[in-house]
């Protein structure tokens, strides 16, 4: 077995059970370089801040560690370190009061929009664009798309995240398309929509 | 096939520093609580004995010998003779 998991790729559910039999750290290694980046691209994304996506970087996979036994694999190990990861990063930026609430139940302008805006359009914009688009919309509304469409989280998994409804995550998407929407014809003109 | 979203993330992954130093100190964090741990698991036991003694208690022998600590313990004399199942 352990032969296996140096030649082969072990699989996260193997590098969890071993770690947890044995609390050697090349297992935690293993787990750490598999995953890492993506926290702390995540985290810079949501904090706008090296230095503080570092230290959430840090905490996070001490929370990841520490918690690692309840891990039930109900889902995917990645969705459940994603999940950690956006809800450190909401949880900071409450408290930093930098957005005071982040996902309240906003009364938005475009809120109210009754046609779905299809999910193409909004992967359709080039990256750098897209970049640009959502550094510019409330850090929830990121946060809700980054989840969609960057972790393919299903609406089920986002809501659990969240502690919301799945209809309030379904409305929370949509508005946030919207905004999407409306920030790209502000700043690049409306020929793509 | 990766959509604009997961190719932005890519593309933030490129400029990511090097958080070897993020891991060490993480893998500090949880061996310094693990240390922690292990002394509290050694040592709790035999400081609630000298603290029930020390308000006139009775430490009851055979619950004694349930909570004595894990192989290795350092005084042998505490430690179950008849292997590790309670009772």
């Amino acid at each position: 077995m352990e032969k296996t998991l140096h030649r082969t790729k072990a699989s996260d559910e193997e590098l969890i059970a071993k770690y947890l039999e044995t609390q050697e750290s090349r297992y935690f290694d293993q787990l750490y370089l598999k995953y890492s980046n993506k926290v702390f691209s995540k985290c810079i994304s949501l904090l706008k801040n090296e230095a503080l996506a570092q230290d959430a970087t840090q905490d996070i996979f001490l929370k990841i560690f520490l918690n690692l036994a309840k891990f039930g694999g109900k889902s995917k190990f990645s969705t459940w370190i994603y999940s950690i990861t956006y809800n450190y990063c909401i949880d900071l930026i409450r408290k930093g009061k930098k957005e005071k609430n982040v996902f309240s139940e906003d009364i938005e302008k475009v809120a109210d929009v009754a046609e779905e805006i299809p999910d193409s359009a909004i992967l359709e914009i080039e990256v750098k664009k897209l970049k640009i688009i959502l550094d510019k919309i409330p850090v929830g509304d990121k946060a809700v798309l980054l989840m969609k469409y960057q972790d393919d989280m299903s609406i089920k998994e986002i809501s659990e995240t969240l502690s919301k409804s799945e209809s309030a995550i379904k409305m929370k998407i949509k508005r946030a398309k919207h905004k999407v929407q409306k920030v790209y014809k502000e700043i690049f003109a409306a020929r793509e929509f | 096939m990766k959509n604009n979203f997961q190719r932005l993330q890519d593309d933030e992954m490129g400029r990511v520093p090097d958080l070897t130093d993020t891991q060490r100190q993480v893998r500090q964090r949880i061996e310094g609580m693990q240390t922690i741990g292990q002394v509290v698991e050694l040592y709790l036991t035999k400081i609630l004995d000298a603290f029930v003694m020390m308000t006139g208690g009775e430490i009851d022998s055979s619950n004694r010998k349930q909570r004595s600590g894990p192989p290795g313990s350092i005084n042998k004399n505490d430690a179950p003779s008849g292997g590790p199942s309670a009772g």
